[in-house]
């Protein structure tokens, strides 16, 4: 079934909409949760919560693109309930490599619950992916989005995993210039 | 602003850039294109080469000669859970990996460690993480370069030799280094079922295994001795021991 005919069995609020839904993005929405969670449990949790959410959020939404508009909710939900609970919070190692790695782009203490700034910096985020080349912006999307481990992209990009590092590491660089000069540092 | 709060401000980006990085899967490379790499490589060889020995002449500070015999390396414990150490280079003569214990230069004629960059007496043994050790081949095999954000080395291969420079001409003028080639994850040629298999610039392939067996009751402590190195040129697959 394609993603706009189950769109349309939300419309018409039939509960095959979850079923649907589930048989052809339980595992993607699985890998998004478990990454950040790295707790089997947990995940289904939240994967759950992601379908009644999205069950309660269409219609009247209507997503264009139902696995990143799924994939968004889930990496929410996930990263919601990780800042809520500190046992996870220690047991997500993994994870925490990734956050180590973006906080050091964004060390200086700025407004980020400000709903304007988020949108400026949203912008030019959206802006610095669109300027990369499409197999540097998977990467790059992969590691900060997905939270894949380094070897995971290197596996799925047929590159070295010195090649993953070198590549996030410019980027990073790159995107810190980029929000210095947009005086967000 | 913490990491957690930048990403968070991630999860809004594109659909489109989302959905993209789920969906690809790059190509298999084929003969021809590696070929071709291996044809441009070949007219850039010189060029990288000089102008690497340019930037150690003109830059030069503290020398280190660092030298560890491959049995000292051998016998040192191998810590589950962290990666194996990886090929960054691969030619007909040599193979160059590192892990968080530095560089190492295998011979494939002598069938022997030629060369050994240690990152430990300088603090460059975080090879992930915010502030990663880079390492970087040049073209022709004759220079690595290792670096964070705070430190930058030049590791000469032919002299075993490793000294700290100021700075990477190659960097700043955009030269690029070599990036070996892999085979897809799970490749039906792939020589380990674990490891990534990567293709030197003479077409062999080459990947980093272990020789050790994790069920036997008396085995021996997993040192490093235990790690081997596949090569398959032609139909013919030769296993090297680093450090024996």
């Amino acid at each position: 079934m394609n993603d706009n005919e189950i769109i349309e069995l939300y419309n018409q609020r039939s509960e095959t909409a979850i079923d649907e839904t589930k048989k052809k993005y339980h595992s993607y929405l699985m890998t998004i949760a478990d990454n950040i969670l790295y707790n089997k449990e947990d995940s289904e949790e939240c994967v759950s919560d992601t379908y009644l959410k999205t069950w309660n959020a269409i219609p009247p939404t209507v997503p264009t693109c139902l696995q990143a508009f799924l994939g968004k909710i889930t990496r929410n939900v996930a990263l919601n309930k990780l800042r809520n609970d500190t046992r996870q919070k220690r047991a997500a190692n993994k994870y925490y490599i990734q956050l180590d790695e973006l906080d050091n782009i964004l060390r200086a203490e700025y407004d980020i619950e400000s709903k304007i700034c988020q949108k400026q910096m949203l912008k030019i985020i959206d802006m610095f992916l669109a300027d990369l080349p499409i197999d540097k912006r998977i990467i790059f999307v992969r590691r900060y989005w997905y939270f894949d481990s380094i070897k995971d992209i290197s596996k799925r990009m047929n590159i070295s995993e010195s090649n993953v590092k070198i590549t996030l590491k410019r980027q990073r660089d790159t995107l810190k210039k980029i929000l210095n000069k947009e005086g967000y540092l | 602003m913490k990491g957690l709060d930048f990403t968070t401000l991630l999860t809004n980006i594109q659909d489109n850039y989302i959905e993209e990085a789920d969906k690809y899967a790059k190509k298999k490379n084929t003969t021809p294109t590696l070929l071709i790499k291996a044809a441009c490589a070949a007219l850039v060889l010189g060029l990288i080469g000089s102008l690497y020995v340019g930037i150690q002449n003109s830059f030069k500070t503290d020398v280190l000669l660092l030298t560890v015999s491959a049995k000292e390396l051998g016998m040192e414990e191998y810590t589950f859970g962290v990666s194996l150490p990886e090929i960054v280079y691969s030619d007909e003569e040599k193979v160059i990996i590192y892990d968080f214990r530095g560089i190492y230069i295998y011979s494939y004629k002598s069938q022997e460690l030629i060369g050994f960059s240690d990152f430990r007496p300088i603090n460059m043994t975080l090879i992930q993480g915010s502030n990663p050790t880079c390492v970087e081949v040049s073209g022709d095999g004759k220079y690595v370069k290792f670096y964070n954000e705070n430190f930058k080395y030049l590791y000469d291969v032919t002299l075993n030799k490793t000294e700290q420079v100021e700075f990477y001409a190659d960097i700043d003028k955009g030269f690029n280094s070599y990036n070996i080639e892999a085979l897809p994850f799970g490749d039906s040629n792939s020589l380990t079922k674990d490891q990534i298999t990567y293709i030197g610039t003479d077409n062999a392939l080459v990947a980093v295994d272990l020789d050790y067996d994790f069920n036997a009751e008396n085995s021996d402590v997993l040192r490093y001795k235990n790690l081997i190195i596949l090569k398959q040129t032609g139909n013919d697959i030769i296993e090297y021991r680093l450090f024996e």
